[in-house]
C-alpha cells in the first residue's frame, strides 16, 4: 500500500485540477490492485479503477476527514466493482492467461483459491490480506458490522487454508503444470 | 493465523502489473456533465432536500420559456410550485467553495443564509441560475434525531406573473407539511419551508440576521 501524504489530500480537497490529478496518480496503483483482486480480471479492473478515479476527481471536495481518505476511496472502488459485476453477471468474464514462472506459482494458487470464494467472502479477504486493513476499516468500507467482517474472515480462512496448503505441497514438486488462468 | 494467508496474498498483490494511469480518460470523464443530474436523480435530490415534504416532480421538454416561476397556494400550508428552464445541479455536503460557486452563478443578487443556529451544517444543495436550495442539519437534536431546515433563496421576479406557457425544463410541486415563511431580503426572496423545524426565537434571529446582512451588502454593491 502506497502511503498518501495528508498534504496532498488536503490540497486536492481544494478542487484544483493539478492537485487532484497528483492524488489520482498517487492512488492509481492501489486502486488498480484492489479492483484487480476483487474483480478477478484485468480489463474489468482497469474499468473499475478508472471509474473510481473519475468519482474521486469529481467528489474529493465532499471528503470531510483527510484521515478517512483511504476508507472513503476504497468504498468507491468496492462499489464500482460490485456494479461492474452486476452488469456483467450474465457474461462470463475472460480470465487473464499468463505464463507462470516459478516465482508466480504461489500467487496463482492464491488467485485460484480466491476465485472459489463467493463475492462477500472474497471482498473481506482482499481487504484484509491484500490491503492489510483492520476489521473495523473493512466494516466501514463494506458498511457491515465489525462482527460480520470477523465472522466472514473466519469462514473464508477455513475455506482457503486447505486449498493453499494443498497448493503449496504441489508447488514444491518439480515439473508441474506451467500455465493457469489468473 | 496471520502468517499463513498474509504472505501469499502480499506476494500475489505485489505481482499484479499495474497499467499506466489513464489520466486523460479520467480527466475527460470527470468533465462529463455529471454534475448536472439526470431528471430522475434531480427529483431524488429535491426529495431528499425537502425531507418529509412529498414532492411531485415532472420534467418536461425544454421550451422557449426561460424565466423561473414560483407560486404559493392559498393559506400558510399551501402548495409551492416552481417551474423553470433552469438546469438544476445537485451537490451533497457542499463545501464553502461550492456555496460560493452557487452564489456566483445565480442570475439575481443572491446571499446565503446567515443567522441559523450555531453549528448548522449544509448537507444538500440544489441550485440553478434562479434558485438555490440548501438543506442544513441543525445542532441540538433531541436524542440524536435529525433536525433539518431547508432554505430557498430565489429571484423575487419569479414570484407572481403568469406561469409557464411552453414546456419548462423543471416543473416541481413542493407540498409542504408544515408552515413556510417567506421574506423579501435585499435582492432575493428567502423561503423557509416547514419552519416548524426552527423555534420561534431561532426563526426571529434568522430573519434579523438575513436583513442585517442584506443592509450590509446593500451598502457595498458587488460584494456578493
Amino acid at each position: 500500500m502506497i502511503p498518501i501524504p495528508a498534504e496532498l489530500i488536503e490540497a486536492a480537497k481544494g478542487g484544483e485540477a493539478e492537485h487532484v490529478e497528483r492524488l489520482v496518480i498517487a492512488i492509481w496503483p492501489d486502486a488498480f490492485r484492489l479492483a484487480r483482486a476483487i474483480v478477478g480480471e484485468r480489463q474489468g479492473a482497469e474499468d473499475v479503477a478508472q471509474e473510481a478515479c473519475i468519482i474521486l476527481y469529481r467528489t474529493i471536495g465532499s471528503l470531510r476527514s483527510t484521515e478517512a481518505f483511504r476508507v472513503w476511496f476504497y468504498r468507491i472502488v468496492v462499489r464500482e466493482a460490485a456494479e461492474l459485476k452486476r452488469r456483467r453477471s450474465r457474461i462470463e468474464p475472460v480470465p487473464d492467461a499468463v505464463s507462470e514462472s516459478g516465482d508466480q506459482a504461489a500467487s496463482i494458487d492464491v488467485w485460484r483459491a480466491l476465485s472459489g470464494l463467493p463475492q462477500h467472502l472474497r471482498d473481506v479477504v482482499v481487504l484484509r490480506y491484500f490491503e492489510d486493513l483492520s476489521s473495523r476499516e473493512i466494516a466501514s468500507i463494506l458498511r457491515i458490522p465489525d462482527g460480520t467482517v470477523r465472522f466472514r474472515l473466519m469462514i473464508a480462512r477455513r475455506r482457503l487454508r486447505p486449498l493453499l496448503s494443498e497448493a503449496t505441497e504441489t508447488a514444491t514438486q518439480p515439473n508441474e503444470v506451467t500455465t493457469h488462468a489468473i | 493465523m496471520r502468517s499463513d494467508l498474509y504472505r501469499p496474498c502480499a506476494e500475489a498483490r505485489a505481482l499484479i502489473a499495474v497499467p499506466a494511469v489513464p489520466i486523460v480518460a479520467i480527466r475527460a470523464g470527470a468533465q462529463r456533465p455529471a454534475s448536472v443530474p439526470s431528471g430522475g436523480r434531480r427529483k431524488w435530490l429535491l426529495a431528499a432536500l425537502l425531507a418529509g415534504a412529498p414532492i411531485v416532480a415532472a420534467a418536461a421538454a425544454a421550451g422557449i420559456w426561460n424565466a423561473a416561476h414560483l407560486s404559493f397556494g392559498s393559506g400558510p400550508n399551501g402548495e409551492m410550485r416552481f417551474t423553470s428552464n433552469d438546469r438544476l445541479t445537485g451537490k451533497r455536503f457542499p463545501t464553502p467553495a461550492d456555496l460560493r460557486s452557487a452564489v456566483r452563478q445565480a442570475s439575481f443578487p443572491a446571499a446565503l443564509a446567515t443567522g441559523l443556529p450555531a453549528g448548522a451544517r449544509p448537507t444538500q444543495m440544489v441550485y440553478g441560475p434562479s434558485i438555490i436550495l440548501i438543506s442544513y442539519r441543525l445542532p441540538g437534536t433531541w436524542r440524536g434525531g435529525i433536525r433539518q431546515q431547508t432554505v430557498i433563496v430565489t429571484d423575487p421576479r419569479s414570484v407572481g406573473g403568469p406561469p409557464a406557457k411552453a414546456g419548462p425544463h423543471s416543473d416541481l410541486s413542493l407540498c409542504c407539511g408544515g408552515m413556510h415563511a417567506k421574506w423579501l431580503v435585499g435582492g432575493e426572496l428567502v423561503v423557509l419551508p416547514e419552519t416548524n423545524r426552527l423555534t420561534t426565537a431561532e426563526l426571529a434571529h434568522f430573519k434579523a440576521a438575513m436583513l442585517a446582512q442584506a443592509a450590509r451588502l446593500g451598502s457595498a454593491p458587488g460584494s456578493r
